[in-house]
């Protein structure tokens, strides 16, 4: 078997967020880059925020994943000369976030030119735009608590960042 | 984080308010539920429900916000930046699993405020086993990981109940949890396999911590009048003894597994039955901790207080409308 970017990426899927078990990390675009030398499989990573707890976790289910596909020649490395963005997560990982009752952050290009932005999520539940932002701050920074005024869900927003 | 058992009080549900129901709603209600149809906010649905619901969906609220107390004095003190990270992080889910859960209420028509007014009046109960102090680093990692442990067991069972946004919450809280309990795994394991002075630091946490583990999955079945009636509603999905036993399959191997011993000489698995065995818990002092008795329930109330006071004037300017400058909300 031929080792490609494509081919690692693809066994990558199996490495889900940690507190979020429907979105994988190649999804959300935690994984930044993947370099193949002679046989040496170097995988980077960036976390969403930098500190995140649950780096080394995420880092040793990479291992784990690489070393279950007999890749064994291989550096995970934690890249923090990028910055991560929501920007990052693919439709797919979006399409999943919603599902999950997570509504996805919209793109925003890293202008973000409206403060008040995170004030108008669109309901996962109903697809309703008429909702109020309850609490610019969830069970971690990265994401608001809103209420639909349409079909009274409580729901939780990624934001745009 | 969350106990089931003191929410169950079987003496609330008060048969009384089905009476003047219209037949024919109840019925199609009742039908639905049996369907495995969820019930959605805007529906009809029976007032005594919506009052059971209101009722368990609030304590378990003031749980998280209660729970996240016992760990959090430890964030100062967590051994290490790591460990101090992840326990920050973990403190900061479970003040979020609050705010979802009382979002959550609040589509069955109690305001958030509300909640908060009766939590800190002791009108509302939380789950029993805050009421206990975490004297070292070891009772934290207890409460990460077995406390967790046994909200996952209790959540995973509501999360297959009838009410809508109740279950889609849970299904987000009970993904964070697995990430507590792992966490919480770790730090065990840690002081487990460590020297020791901090095996013996491990071992005494779990001697201070069984009884109140045994009582968080509230009163024996036996004890309690039938809920047929929750039952039936998909309100509540597991019985104490279920949640119980369920807990003690899946974590006392695990515990004996890592060399620590169980303060109870009967604990055991019957063979045939493939129960466990144990020594009946103290209800007696389950029932005067839970009526405000205990160790620490005048201190968890009280740090709540404070806060709700200090924090009183945010919300005040939040709300104050001035000329021409209105509130934006940050974006982190
Ligand atoms: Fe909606
Ligand atoms: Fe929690
Ligand atoms: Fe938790």
């Amino acid at each position: 078997m031929i080792l490609t970017e494509d081919r690692i990426l693809e066994m990558l899927k199996e490495v889900k967020d940690p507190e979020i078990p429907v979105i994988s990390l190649v999804d959300l675009g935690v994984i930044t880059g993947i370099e193949i030398n002679d046989g040496h499989v170097t995988v980077n990573m960036t976390p969403t925020f930098i500190g995140c707890p649950a780096m080394d976790y995420m880092k040793q289910d990479v291992v784990d994943v690489l070393s279950k596909n007999g890749i064994e020649n291989h550096t995970v490395n934690l890249n923090l000369k990028t910055t991560w963005s929501s920007d990052l997560i693919s439709e797919a990982g979006k399409k999943a976030l919603k599902k999950f009752g997570l509504a996805p952050p919209p793109v925003h290009n890293n202008v973000i030119e409206d403060l008040d932005i995170i004030e108008h999520a669109e309901c996962p539940n109903c697809d309703s735009i008429n909702t109020t932002l309850k609490s610019p701050f969830g069970p971690t920074l990265c994401r608001s608590l809103h209420h639909c005024n349409n079909c009274g869900e409580a729901f939780e927003s990624f934001k745009p960042i | 984080m969350y106990g089931g058992g003191q929410v169950f009080d079987s003496s609330s549900v008060n048969n009384e308010l089905l009476k003047d129901e219209d037949p024919q709603k109840l019925a199609e209600f009742e039908a639905r539920i049996e369907r495995g149809e969820k019930i959605e906010p805007n529906d009809w649905m029976p007032k005594l429900y919506r009052k059971q619901l209101v009722r368990m969906i609030e304590q378990h609220g003031h749980s998280e916000i209660i729970g996240a107390l016992p760990e959090g004095t430890w964030i100062t003190r967590a051994p290490g930046f790591k460990r101090k990270l992840a326990l920050m992080a973990k403190v900061q889910d479970e003040v979020g699993h609050a705010q979802l859960l009382y979002g959550a209420a609040e589509t069955l028509g109690k305001s958030r405020e509300q909640m908060i007014e009766d939590l800190i009046t002791g009108k509302s109960k939380y789950s029993n086993i805050f009421n206990y102090p975490t004297f070292t680093w070891a009772d934290s990692c207890f409460i990460s990981w077995l406390v967790d442990a046994g909200a996952i067991v209790n959540q995973l069972a509501n999360a297959r109940g009838s009410y809508g946004p109740y279950c889609r919450a849970l299904d987000r809280i009970c993904a964070e949890e697995s990430f507590h309990l792992k966490y919480g795994h770790h730090c065990v394991i840690h002081l487990a396999t460590g020297t020791p002075k901090q095996r013996e630091m491990m071992q005494e946490a779990v001697n201070r911590w069984w009884a109140p583990m045994m009582h968080f999955f509230g009163p024996s079945d036996k004890m309690s009048t039938h809920t047929q009636i929750l039952t039936k509603w998909k309100v509540k999905m597991a019985t104490n003894d279920e949640c119980r036993q369920q807990f003690l399959d899946m974590y006392v191997p695990k515990i004996w597994e890592l060399g620590l011993t169980i303060p109870d000489e009967n604990l055991k698995k019957n063979k045939e039955t493939g129960e466990w065995e144990f020594t009946e818990p103290d209800w007696e002092e389950f029932k005067r901790v839970i009526n405000g008795d205990g160790p620490c329930n005048k201190e968890r109330l009280a740090v709540r207080r404070t806060a709700e006071e200090r924090g009183a004037w945010v919300r005040r300017a939040l709300t104050a409308k001035t000329k021409g400058e209105e509130y934006v909300a940050p974006l982190a």
